[in-house]
């Protein structure tokens, strides 16, 4: 493919999506679940929580078996939960986009914040034992690393391109495919596999309870004047993105094509964003900007919409300022309110449910809304409700203040 | 698999090293062959005190040499080291420039283990118990914290990535840099790799070989297409891998016997762990550098330290330098760095 001039970009589209989390294993039960406006929390039992403030969060259902994989049992055993909701994800994409073979060097772009730290804790808890028992421990350290995540996912797929891991916290999943889109915009690639994903685990659990950010009801009520926090959740969402070429070249078919990413970042604090959310601006316009489009056209945001006093209100502001006249017609949910907060999956997840709404025309709520934030000047979205939709915008913003913005155009 | 000619430009670069504070006392170890000596850090086990081999940053020269903000004064190790890296790659002049809008950098910030020191002590603190964890170092627990700070320290608030994955991340983030050069999104770009000492990773590296001397610290290094007296003319890679046998064909395949007469190569001391680079490397004839011998094992630093090492010897007077990046778990590269005649 020739390199493209930032005069003449490719365009890039995506062909193939996978999905896994709370809301469910696949398109089908993601799309049911936002038509029906269900919440999908529950206690957690796979790590202690029983002195935490919060014992809930969105947990995935991962499915038993991983399909036709080049994995030994050994190494499938081993595998921990954040490899398994990628796998998950990564090998329903690749179906999803009818590849029959995976490119042997398409390049794997992954967003995570945790990677593989449930190993990370078992390793901590068999160090501080005082027998010394070191067996197992070389393992935990090596699959730790989210690399190794990574690879075992290539081995099991058979594939072997460049794997490139951003880890900006909640923005990581947006950012994967925002980097994956201009590499392929640039010329740089004619396909790519990007996504996120990240498990639950007692750590960052723990976490964001000391901070108290976790909704004590174990409810989140994003853009709810009285909301008072986020729940956590787990999962992964990987797309397939091609050049326009290389999808008409096999005959693929798109599901969106990708007009903009924007990137900022907040100076404000390590993390709280800045109160009238300057920098989410900045990612927003930036992404209108590369994709040509004006705020006006922009129909359906999926919001960052945490749950949190202080994220939703900048991130409010930031809307209508960003919008100006327009902001009204604008349609924002947050479905963190239906699945929690997937960390560096959010960006990947909520990508995800914009295609979902563009390709069935489904505009998904921001749930458990008892009275608006009065700083929503936006058409806030508190039921599912059918739309004829052509562009949507998501929002992810992260801690340390990394912002990242990403538009879809219906490709059909 | 890609070889990129570039160039890149070299324009500043950064160093916090078990040699001293500043890109200089890390070139002077390796020009000068002079391994640093090692201590230990140790912790309590039961009844057990066990040691782990380690050539530290001294706290006080970094204490001395570290950037003054707000936002630095609860940060861990690793943010320290590599704001101070940051600050001598940037400069004073760029710094200003920075301050008052002039120019538009990007950053990317390059880790294996990342903040594992303030991760040790979050976690150690939720198993005593979750009611009593600090909210204070939670934050400082997440990868890209360190990125955070150092944007906030040079005002940068433009993009900014933190990767994550082996000691040859450092050129997967160059190939980046060229990418938010190329497409004008930034003026210049800000690359980093750092890492602090910790029991925690100390006793991981070595579960793989007890006899390791593992560093800390951080290397920085400021690029942009404006030329400058040393360019980073060709690189050569990613040779990605997921196993040990792919390992080995892929170090093969980025090293370039012909690629020049300097080699810093990743060697570092330990037979066993060397053993493919070294063989893969055995018929190269002209000079070698070794950081990672010199400095010891840094993990997530060793290419950022090859690549100071690199810059340093061209400074000396050497015409080209190629580093090879053997990576550990996931891929390869090789770069070359030239003197130019600016």
């Amino acid at each position: 493919m020739p390199p493209a001039s930032p005069a003449t970009p490719h365009r890039v589209f995506i062909t193939g999506m996978g999905m896994i989390s709370p809301m469910g294993n696949d398109a089908a039960a993601h799309i049911a679940a936002i038509r029906a406006g269900s919440t999908h929390f529950r206690d957690i039992d796979f790590f202690d929580v029983s002195r935490q403030r919060v014992k809930t969060a969105g947990v995935a259902d991962i499915p038993e078996g991983n399909g036709k994989i080049s994995l030994n049992s050994r190494e499938e055993k081993r595998m921990d939960r954040g490899t398994r909701l990628l796998l998950h994800a990564t090998a329903q994409a690749v179906a999803d986009a009818r590849l029959e073979k995976i490119p042997s060097d398409i390049p794997f772009i992954l967003g995570t914040s945790a990677g593989a730290m449930p190993l990370g804790e078992a390793y901590y808890k068999a160090a501080i034992d005082p027998s010394g028992d070191q067996r197992g421990q070389l393992s935990r350290v090596e699959h730790y690393q989210p690399q190794r995540q990574a690879g075992t996912v290539q081995r099991a797929l058979d594939f072997q391109g460049r794997t490139q891991i951003i880890s900006n916290a909640c923005a990581s999943g947006a950012n994967a495919i925002g980097h994956a889109f201009h590499m392929i915009r640039n010329g740089r690639a004619e396909i790519a596999l990007a996504g996120g994903y990240d498990a639950l685990c007692q750590l960052v659990f723990a976490g964001f309870d000391s901070l108290q950010a976790l909704a004590e009801s174990g409810i989140p009520r994003p853009f709810d004047a009285h909301r008072d926090g986020l729940a956590l959740g787990e999962g992964a969402a990987m797309f397939v993105l091609e050049s326009e070429e290389n999808m008409r070249a096999r005959g693929a078919v798109p599901i969106v094509e990708i007009l903009g990413y924007g990137m900022s970042t907040d100076l404000h604090h390590l993390t709280q964003p800045h109160p009238e959310g300057n920098a989410a601006v900045r990612s927003m316009t930036a992404a209108c900007k590369q994709a040509g489009v004006q705020a006006k056209e922009i129909q359906y945001i999926n919001s960052h919409g945490t749950g949190t006093p202080l994220n939703d209100v900048a991130e409010a502001h930031a809307i209508s300022e960003w919008a100006g006249e327009d902001v009204g017609k604008i349609a924002v949910s947050s479905t963190k309110s239906a699945m929690g907060h997937l960390l560096g999956g959010a960006g990947a997840i909520e990508s995800a449910i914009c295609l979902l709404a563009l390709r069935h025309g489904h505009l998904p709520a921001s749930l458990n809304i008892r009275e608006p934030d009065p700083a929503c000047r936006f058409d806030l979205v508190r039921e599912p409700r059918a739309a004829s939709l052509d562009t949507a915008l998501t929002n992810s913003f992260g801690f340390g203040g990394s912002n990242a913005s990403l538009i879809f155009r219906n490709a059909n | 698999m890609p070889t990129e000619d570039f160039p890149l430009y070299i324009h500043g670069q950064g160093a916090v090293s078990s040699a001293g504070i500043g890109a200089d006392a890390l070139h002077a170890a390796c020009a000068e062959k002079r391994e640093i000596p090692a201590s230990s850090l140790e912790r309590i086990l039961g009844e057990k005190t066990i040691s782990y081999a380690l050539r530290p940053v001294d706290p006080d020269a970094l204490k001395a040499a570290m950037p003054k903000h707000p936002r630095l004064r609860r940060a861990s190790n690793v943010t320290k080291f590599a704001v101070t890296a940051a600050h001598e790659a940037i400069g004073s002049e760029r710094l200003e420039k920075l301050k008052n809008r002039e120019l538009n950098i990007g950053i990317i910030l390059t880790f294996l283990n990342g903040c594992v020191n303030y991760s040790n002590r979050f976690f150690g603190e939720v198993l005593e118990d979750p009611s009593f964890a600090s909210p204070i170092l939670f934050p400082e627990t997440v990868f890209n914290a360190p990125a955070s700070h150092i944007a906030t320290y040079l005002d940068c608030d433009g993009p900014v990535y933190t990767l994550i994955g082996d000691s040859a991340t450092w050129f997967s983030a160059l190939t980046i840099a060229d990418d938010w050069i190329a497409d004008g999104l930034v003026d210049g770009c800000l690359i980093l790799c750092a890492e602090e000492a910790d029991w925690l990773s100390l006793e991981g590296l070595r579960l793989y070989s007890r006899e390791f001397i593992a560093t800390e610290g951080a290397a920085a290094i400021y690029v942009e297409a404006k030329p400058s007296d040393i360019s980073i003319s060709r690189l050569k890679g990613p040779f990605p891998y997921t196993d040990s046998t792919g390992r080995r064909a892929a170090i093969a395949e980025a090293f370039d016997e012909n690629g020049g007469a300097l080699l810093i190569d990743g060697l570092s001391s330990v037979k066993r762990m060397d053993k493919d680079e070294a063989e893969i490397t055995s018929s190269f004839s002209g000079s070698r550098i070794s950081p990672a011998a010199i400095l010891g094992e840094g993990m997530g630093i060793r290419c950022g330290f090859q690549t100071i090492a690199a810059i340093g010897a061209l400074r000396d007077g050497a015409a080209s330098a190629t580093i090879l990046a053997s990576g550990s778990n996931q891929h390869a590269f090789s770069a070359t760095l030239t003197r130019t005649s600016q």
